[in-house]
């Protein structure tokens, strides 16, 4: 089993709502290893019209961040490879990405979580299992943010 | 005093107690009234001994008849004891009253002294709030180094001279002298089991009266002992009240015991202080006696020893402490684990659910049938864990069900590993394969899941690299799971295995996991009836985890087998496959890999005919 392309719901063609009035689709990179929960965000993001990639391990997803900043990124916390501590850490501390929107979504929703990804600098926290709306508009919302900045 | 819905004791009952309660504290009374005559007394002893022994110890053996009453041999052990004391009483009475001199020893003393050892073993039948056997271990010990050291006191202060041992008396009479103070120490041990015990109530009234008994006729019987050696002893005394309230305390005890009670209290409480230190006392006193006998080297080293004692005392209640810290510490993550565990299944059904809620009319057919496929998908999922967590959390995995069908294991594995987090979608964990092919009868889901949590454990622990080899030789399938992480350090290698143990990562919260993955592993390995272990990976240098299970038993030769490049599996309760034969493919034979479960069992039934039937679905005792 080799890295792929996504199966499942998200996969094939669907109809999208579009973000606002931005001709160009916000970018969103989603770092999740569970294939569904992956599978769910991608299909959420993409029916709220985003662009969405994304990917199943910490130092992968790091990789491609610094290789291609997105608009936003979906960070999950327990990660194989790198954990999304560590990913948050570094890209606050890179000047290219200090200012790139992070939504940690994370089933470690204790609140010294959401403590410590506000502390790190992250721009929202989703507790799992999160409602797919409120995980849509906290990605909206930081787009928005990095677009009119 | 009746439980709500439960009928208590009936009218006659509550009398037959009501009078064996007064018979007691009526002829203990009456025994205390100065100037009675000695005839009166005897015949107070010789009524109220009999009746309220007797009547006592059947109130007990009664109570244990009663279906609603907890502890129910322990009661009726306990009542035997009574009556056992009862029958002694009743045939020392019957010589009395009959103007003979009482045999000693005689077969009254064998009731008295068989009443003894039965009554320490009803007190710990009697029902206990966590009858848990370090529990009931401690106790006893507790109470007995108690009574030891409460023994040693009575003996130096009271009890030395009067079991003296008399070379002018039959040596059996020397002994039963030895067995009276002896019961007594036994009973001792029982009380001080009572007082240090908790029943499922707060204060248990019934315990509480059998321990008031119990001590009342420890006392007496040392009384008895003493008076005995100074020649004071005189029938129908104060004493005989003593022993005649101990006995109406006994049948309180038996009444109440019939007597169904509201449980107040069922959860663990630890200990109380007093309750650790109260048999400790006793040896305290004991030890402080044998330090003032002391002098010279002899008493420093004895004084120093004691600060020695002291001090480990001291460091024992830390340790306590500290492993209390580290319980809390351990369960605290293994509830964020365990529920990491569950929110990401839950995630994709509530998630799923949701937007298809809101998204229904934006989404074609083969969406919505892929969204409630990964409901179901994922509800099933969370249903296992839910059912593993239990299982392990009540050590029960040995008895897991497997239903064995035939299956071919590079499909079986190749599915498995598709479904483990972390890998696709970029990611940079890559699983290699190194497979041969072969049918196998196994619990499909079951060994799936071993697989899968054998990956996932090589991609969340491993630096990206996973190696999953499987083969089919002989009568042993064999699959193995190499990793380029650090392996598990030897500390950590018989520990794995331990249920909710997460070895080195016990502490690490960034790396998900509850520590049920490989118990649950083993488990279902060994209901395979097949084995599972661990070494470094030769291949990657990180861990390899390794199971084999039998797959087969060749049914008979080769050539004697009439399709030998097909599957046979025999009816029998052991899994029996004939693999395909490496180099024979036979016209028209199918590459198995990937295929479904229907299509193997049809492609074998159509070859093999009526041979093909699965085994039934066991239940394996370890």
């Amino acid at each position: 089993m080799v890295a792929g392309h996504s199966t499942g719901p998200a996969a094939g063609p669907m109809k999208r709502e579009m973000t606002g009035d931005s001709p160009l689709p916000l970018r969103v990179l989603v770092i999740e290893d569970a294939p569904p929960t992956r599978r769910l965000i991608e299909m959420t993001l993409g029916l709220a019209g985003c662009a969405v990639e994304s990917c199943a391990d910490g130092a992968a997803g790091l990789a491609r961040i610094l290789a291609d900043p997105p608009d936003v990124v979906v960070l999950d916390i327990a990660l194989p490879t790198m954990g999304g501590w560590e990913i948050l850490a570094r890209l606050r501390s890179d000047p290219t990405t200090r200012s790139l929107p992070v939504v940690v979504a994370t089933a470690h929703a204790a609140i010294e979580n959401a403590d410590r990804a506000a502390g790190l600098g992250a721009d929202a926290f989703i507790g799992k299992p999160f409602d797919p709306a409120v995980l849509r508009r906290a990605v909206l919302e930081a787009g928005a943010r990095r677009r009119a900045a | 005093m009746t439980a709500a819905g439960r009928p208590g004791p009936g009218r006659l009952w509550q009398t037959l107690a009501a009078l064996l309660l007064l018979c007691g504290i009526a002829g203990g009374l009456l025994l205390l009234i100065p100037g009675l005559p000695d005839r009166a007394a005897i015949v107070a002893n010789t009524v109220t001994y009999p009746v309220a022994s007797l009547g006592a110890g059947l109130l007990f053996v009664l109570a244990g008849t009663r279906r609603d009453v907890r502890g129910r041999i322990g009661w009726i052990v306990f009542g035997c004891a009574v009556m056992s004391w009862g029958i002694g009483e009743s045939i020392w009475q019957w010589y009395v009253v009959s103007g003979r001199e009482v045999p000693y020893p005689g077969v009254a003393d064998l009731a008295y002294l068989a009443g003894y050892p039965l009554m320490l073993v009803g007190v710990l039948l009697m029902p206990h709030i966590r009858p848990g056997r370090y529990e009931r271990l401690r106790l006893s010990l507790d109470a007995l180094a108690g009574t030891v050291a409460l023994a040693g006191v009575c003996w130096v202060l009271f009890l030395r001279d009067s079991v003296a041992f008399d070379p002018e008396v039959p040596l059996l009479e020397n002994a039963v002298n030895a067995l009276y103070p002896i019961g007594d120490v036994v009973l001792l041990v029982a009380v001080m089991i009572l007082v240090l015990r908790r029943s499922e109530h707060r204060f248990d009234p019934r315990l509480a009266a059998v321990g008031i008994g119990l001590a009342l006729t420890t006392v007496a019987d040392i009384v008895y002992l003493l008076q005995v050696r100074t020649g004071s002893y005189a029938e129908g005394s104060a004493l005989d009240t003593l022993w005649l309230f101990s006995y109406a305390a006994l049948a309180l005890g038996g009444w109440m015991a019939a007597t169904p009670m509201r449980t107040q209290e069922q959860s663990y409480r630890p200990p109380r202080l007093w309750q650790l230190v109260a048999p400790y006392s006793a040896v305290v006193v004991l030890y402080g006696m044998t330090l003032s006998r002391l002098s010279g080297p002899e008493a420093f080293l004895s004084w120093t020893s004691t600060v020695v004692a002291g001090l480990i005392v001291l460091r024992q209640g830390v340790a306590i402490r500290e492993n209390r810290e580290l319980v809390e510490k351990q369960r605290d993550d293994l509830v964020a684990s365990v529920s990491h565990e569950l929110r990401t299944p839950l995630t994709a059904v509530q998630g799923y659910a949701q937007l298809l809620t809101s998204v229904w009319d934006q989404v074609d057919d083969d969406q919505r049938k892929d969204m409630v496929g990964t409901i179901e998908e994922q509800s099933t999922h969370l249903g296992r864990i839910v059912t593993d967590l239990i299982e392990v959390a009540r050590d029960r995995l040995h008895a897991t069900t497997i239903q064995p069908t035939l299956v071919s294991l590079e499909a079986l594995v190749r599915t498995a590993v598709g479904g483990v987090p972390g890998l696709g979608d970029g990611s940079r964990a890559r699983v290699d394969f190194e497979c041969s092919d072969g049918l196998v009868a196994v619990d499909a889901v079951r060994m799936r899941q071993v697989v899968s949590n054998l990956v996932t454990n090589a991609v969340r622990y491993g630096r990206g690299r996973v190696l999953v080899r499987c083969s089919v030789g002989g009568s042993t399938a064999i699959v193995e799971v190499h990793d380029d992480g650090p392996g598990v350090p030897r500390a950590h290698e018989a520990a794995i295995w331990e249920r909710f143990e997460r070895g080195a990562h016990r502490f690490d919260a960034d790396i998900p996991g509850s520590g049920i993955g490989l118990p649950v592993a083993r488990a279902l390995v060994e209901a395979h009836h097949g084995t599972i272990g661990y070494e470094r990976s030769p291949h990657l240098g990180g861990a390899c985890f390794s199971l084999s299970i039998p797959v087969h038993q060749t049914v008979s030769e080769p050539e004697a087998a009439p399709h030998p490049h097909l599957v046979v599996v025999t009816p029998e309760a052991a899994p029996a496959v004939r693999p395909l034969r490496a180099g024979h493919p036979a016209p028209g034979a199918v590459s198995l890999a990937g295929a479904d479960l229907s299509a193997v069992r049809g492609l074998v039934a159509r070859n093999v005919g009526s041979a093909h039937r699965a085994p039934a679905p066991r239940r394996i005792a370890r």
